[in-house]
């Protein structure tokens, strides 16, 4: 696995400086559980790109429940004679994620070889851009707290094999499928603060990952995965030495791990040691680090150009023209749902199943709740639309357990329900009633045809109320004693009598005005 | 303002505006006022050369720079013992008084000096002349404030030959400036000082100008680099001016990777002057050339061109092999000397060896590029007559009083070259007014000749000067023995 072995950090040539260096590098953060401490944490994340193939051969990108060794080219198993080819589609949906990041796309980059050796490493080394990457620069506004951190570069690498350790046969076995993937390393400036804010990051970059198509962003499948750098230091005084965390796989066990982190750096500094750089392990079961290794530095990789590779170039055209077809961005979006007068929290509710969505191979762009959203709002009010998705068609969704992409309501459906329920032509309740007939059997009839098939439309034939009224007022003495004595509460079970009898074709306000006629 | 009287009572010295005067003033294009005009000529007259006179007394406006952040420390006249080469003009330190904030910044460490034709606040400016000695200029020059503002330390001025008009390091009244390799021989001029400076390792960085070779000539002579940056890239506003279409202001060094790194912190437009011509970035969107340049990992690669992907469909990652263009004429222009030809040409054809393809590629009209640039130098001499151009920028004004009016003494001290333009502006002047124009026109036409060439090669090779670096002759020889070693030194201007 590509996390056991850590990228040496080296700085080649100083970026081009700022001024924000010196507010980060400053900035504090009260923090209960260790008082006149400060906690530094940068963060490394690689986002497995979601391409078609991979990035240098056309070796189609595997799921995780392929076969083993089923997706793999003579080149991917590194065969000598093979050479690489640049996959296109890794590069545009690396460029889209650094429009996203607000980075600034380098019109030259180029390709590194960094060695090592391990058994699913089958070339001995990883192509990377360490040294020359695709994209500098850039931040990422978090999502809970109003903090920017800086994105420091992201580069293009190769995804390693799969190594599966089986301990009764004591071997271990090598799947191929992963080998040569596409990655993209985003690497931050040092300028998280908590575990929460780490989070927080971690979070808001996987909704922005899916949300411009780039990758999965998935920890527990482990198409993202991050490499967390930690360090404390005494209120006052400079960095302290970091220690690298390697292995985490999904954001929670990162918090637990970095806090456990903090904590085990605090008590070596308070005994009156140091802390020694390493690269560490994280143990779930213990929610602790372990040491793993002493930190290997740049010349232990023998990094070296990749001959096999020309350099590559990105025009200013080539970058305009991704850019011009990004998907609106998280910010963006929900601005936009916010002119539209829609709440906060229904807001949340619709972005964060949106940002669930499947993420289609090479950049497609699947349509989401957002999108769902668009097209059912278009003419009609935004704010009662939300409410039937997020209440309505969520709510049953939840109930059935389902998610959004297993909805079989079209947009045109969900449009003439509204419509139908606005127009009064069916209740409320019959509305919500066909709904759930949609959703059970998966129908594509329209509501309308449905209202009808299910004697569903409401019914403003007074005769025919009556009737129903009649029925109620005789197959509820009780009640009705208590309505003619005052108690006006006592109707609304009347009112359930007749909306039960017309199976909620009834409106339920000219039901009780009837009822209330018909006992005075 | 009107009398009845012909002639109106004058401002501060000069002649009332009488009849006399009007006339004289008409008789320089060879005409006369009509008798029963001249009373309402000499009225009108009398109210613009009054307005004029109020203007001329209003302060004039200059970029006020910072010396309270970036003060001038230790000014000094350099001792002859320890200059030598007569490389240094003046000595003096300034950088930021923020050494946390300057060291974070891309010219951190590094010791600067600036041809002595750019403005450095309140450091004497004797831009290689004593027609004049007094001139403590009271701004910086843009290039100035930006290396300061990128963390650089200026360590002086470094002389430059008179009026930065010469490409020969004999011309300052400071003295020859020696070659770091034979100090009998030229250092090339006229950013002689700079060349030498920092060929002896004296100083890290330094700006040069460019007029018709001045930043080239003593690279090349010194064995460094200089770079002559692109028309406008990096702002002329307060550097002292040979011809506006002429001036460039560029990165001088010992390496192209720290050139790279100068370039970027002085170039783009700062809104102050108009030789930044349309297309030239503004400051945050100049490229950051140095990370271009280490991108490219290795020799091969960075002898790559990218294909446009439009070229290709979509697709980024298509690249061929840059095309190294040596120009026939180039090699064959008069006096060149078989040595340099044959160095020049063996050095282009490495670039074969390292990936690159090379051509010979011909543009017949450069031959008369030399020829062309040298009637557009002395077809006109705005800048020794303190004219004017049209262009809005920092105009200059403290120095033009310092150098008009010119009196016998003054021309008497100006070196020959400078002298000799100035006359023959003067006789074109009167003789062919539309002659600079013509230069111009003609120019384009040359450049349509190298655009047309620039599309089958992405560069164009050719020797800087036609012979390596010759023993000066002394400042007082003939101007004939001056020119025999000046005319032939490449000129560039028909790119500008």
């Amino acid at each position: 696995m590509l996390a056991r072995f850590p990228h040496a950090k080296i700085c080649m040539l100083a970026h081009r400086p700022r001024l924000s260096r010196l507010l980060h590098a400053s900035r504090i953060k009260e923090d209960s559980r260790w008082p006149d401490w400060n906690v530094v944490i940068g963060i490394e994340v690689h986002a497995q790109i979601k391409s078609k193939a991979k990035l240098f051969s056309n070796t189609l990108t595997s799921g995780l429940h392929d076969p083993p060794n089923t997706h793999v080219s003579l080149y991917d198993a590194a065969f000598p004679g093979t050479l690489p080819h640049l996959n296109p589609k890794c590069v545009e949906l690396g460029i889209r994620m650094a429009i996203a990041l607000n980075s600034e796309v380098q019109r030259r980059s180029a390709f590194d070889r960094k060695h090592y050796f391990y058994a699913d490493l089958p070339t001995g080394y990883q192509i990377t851009q360490q040294y020359a990457p695709f994209a500098k620069g850039g931040f990422l506004k978090l999502s809970k707290e109003d903090i920017s951190v800086r994105i420091k570069q992201i580069q293009l690498e190769q995804d390693t094999a799969k190594s599966t350790f089986y301990p009764r046969q004591q071997h271990t076995a090598i799947d191929l499928n992963r080998a040569g993937t596409g990655l993209m390393e985003i690497v931050s400036e040092p300028d998280l603060r908590s575990p929460e804010e780490a989070g927080d990051y971690v979070r808001t970059l996987q909704s922005l990952l899916r949300c411009v198509g780039s990758s999965d962003g998935n920890m527990e499948q482990g198409s993202l995965r991050c490499d967390v750098n930690v360090s404390v230091n005494r209120r006052g005084s400079g960095f302290g030495t970091r220690c690298e965390i390697k292995n985490l796989n999904s954001v929670r066990f990162m918090m637990i791990a970095i806090t456990s982190e903090v904590r085990r750096q605090i008590d070596i500094l308070q005994s009156g040691s140091s802390v020694p750089q390493e690269t560490r392990g994280f143990d779930e079961d213990r929610a602790e680090t372990y040491s793993l290794r002493n930190k290997e530095d740049a010349p232990d990789y023998r990094y070296m150009p990749d001959p096999n590779l020309p350099p590559l170039f990105l025009e200013e055209a080539f970058v305009t023209d991704i850019r011009q077809r990004m998907p609106e961005l998280p910010d963006a979006t929900r601005i936009r749902l916010q002119s539209l007068g829609l709440s906060s929290r229904d807001i949340d509710v619709i972005m964060d199943v949106d940002s669930g969505r499947e993420v289609g191979v090479d950049g497609e762009l699947r349509p989401g709740a957002v999108a769902y959203f668009d097209s059912v709002a278009s003419g009609r009010d935004p704010r009662v639309v939300v409410n039937w998705i997020t209440h309505e068609l969520l709510g049953q969704l939840a109930f059935r357990k389902e998610t959004f992409s297993d909805n079989p309501m079209t947009v045109e459906q969900m449009g003439e329900l509204i419509d139908l329920v606005q127009s009064k032509t069916v209740t409320g309740t019959s509305g919500k009633e066909i709904l759930r007939h949609i959703l059970t059997t998966r129908t594509l009839n329209m509501p309308s045809q449905l209202a009808e098939e299910l004697n569903m439309l409401a019914t403003s034939d007074d005769t025919l109320l009556k009737q129903w009224c009649s029925v109620a007022i005789s197959a509820l003495p009780n009640e009705v004693d208590k309505v003619r004595k005052g108690n006006m509460n006592a109707i609304n079970r009347l009112v359930g009598h007749v909306m039960k009898a017309s199976k909620g074709a009834a409106n339920a306000q000219a039901v009780k005005t009837i009822l209330t006629e018909m006992l005075s | 303002m009107a009398t009845a009287e012909p002639g109106l009572q004058a401002g501060d010295g000069l002649p009332t505006i009488t009849r006399d005067v009007l006339q004289n003033t008409a008789a320089k294009i060879g005409i006369r006022v009509s008798e029963h005009l001249e009373e309402e000529f000499i009225e009108t007259l009398a109210a613009a050369r009054d307005a004029m006179e109020k203007v001329l007394q209003m302060d004039d406006f200059y970029p006020i720079p910072d010396t309270n952040r970036y003060p001038r420390i230790d000014i000094q006249a350099v001792s002859p013992d320890e200059n030598p080469m007569n490389a240094w003009a003046t000595k003096v330190t300034v950088k930021d008084i923020q050494p946390d904030e300057a060291s974070l910044k891309i010219l951190a460490g590094k010791r600067i000096v600036i041809k002595d034709n750019v403005c450095l606040a309140g450091v004497p400016c004797y831009l290689g002349t004593d027609v004049f000695s007094d001139w403590l200029p009271k701004t910086d020059a843009t290039v100035v404030t930006r290396i300061l503002e990128a963390g650089g330390t200026l360590i002086g001025k470094a002389t430059c030959e008179s009026f930065s008009a010469f490409g020969i390091s004999n011309t300052s009244f400071l003295g020859p400036i020696g070659n770091p390799y034979d100090k009998t021989r030229s250092a090339g001029g006229s950013s002689s000082g700079c060349g030498v400076l920092i060929a002896l390792g004296e100083a890290d960085l330094a700006i040069g100008g460019d007029q018709g070779g001045s930043i080239r000539l003593p690279a090349a002579h010194c064995g460094i680099v200089g770079l002559k940056p692109t028309f406008g890239l990096v702002p002329y506003t307060g550097i002292v001016s040979n011809e506006i279409s002429h001036d460039h202001t560029g990165p001088m060094s010992v390496d192209v990777l720290s050139n790279a790194l100068l370039l970027r912190a002085i170039a783009g437009v700062d809104g102050i002057d108009d030789r930044q011509i349309a297309g030239t970035p503004f400051p945050a969107q100049v490229p950051d050339y140095p990370t271009l340049l280490t991108a490219a990992r290795t020799a091969r690669s960075l002898l790559s061109i990218g294909i446009p992907s439009n070229a290709t469909g979509r697709e980024p990652g298509s690249t061929r092999k840059m095309r190294v263009g040596i120009l026939k004429e180039g090699l064959e222009i008069e006096h060149m000397d078989p040595h340099v030809r044959d160095t020049v040409e063996t050095a282009a054809r490495k670039f074969k060896e390292l990936g690159a393809e090379v051509v010979e590629v011909s543009v017949p009209g450069h031959i008369q590029a030399s020829l062309i640039g040298r009637v557009q130098r002395v077809s006109q001499s705005n800048n020794l007559l303190g004219r004017a151009n049209g262009t809005r920028q920092l105009y200059l004004t403290e120095f033009i009083e310092k150098v008009l009016p010119w009196t016998q003494e003054k021309f008497d001290k100006l070196f020959c070259n400078s002298a000799n333009i100035l006359i023959s502006g003067l006789y074109a002047d009167e003789h062919y007014p539309q002659l600079y124009g013509k230069t111009q026109n003609l120019f384009r036409k040359l450049r349509q000749e190298y655009d047309a060439v620039l599309a089958d090669v992405d560069v164009l090779v050719m020797p800087t000067t036609p012979w390596v670096a010759k023993v000066m002759q002394p400042r007082n020889a003939s101007i004939r023995d001056h020119y025999k070693d000046y005319n032939g030194l490449a000129e560039s201007i028909q790119w500008n």
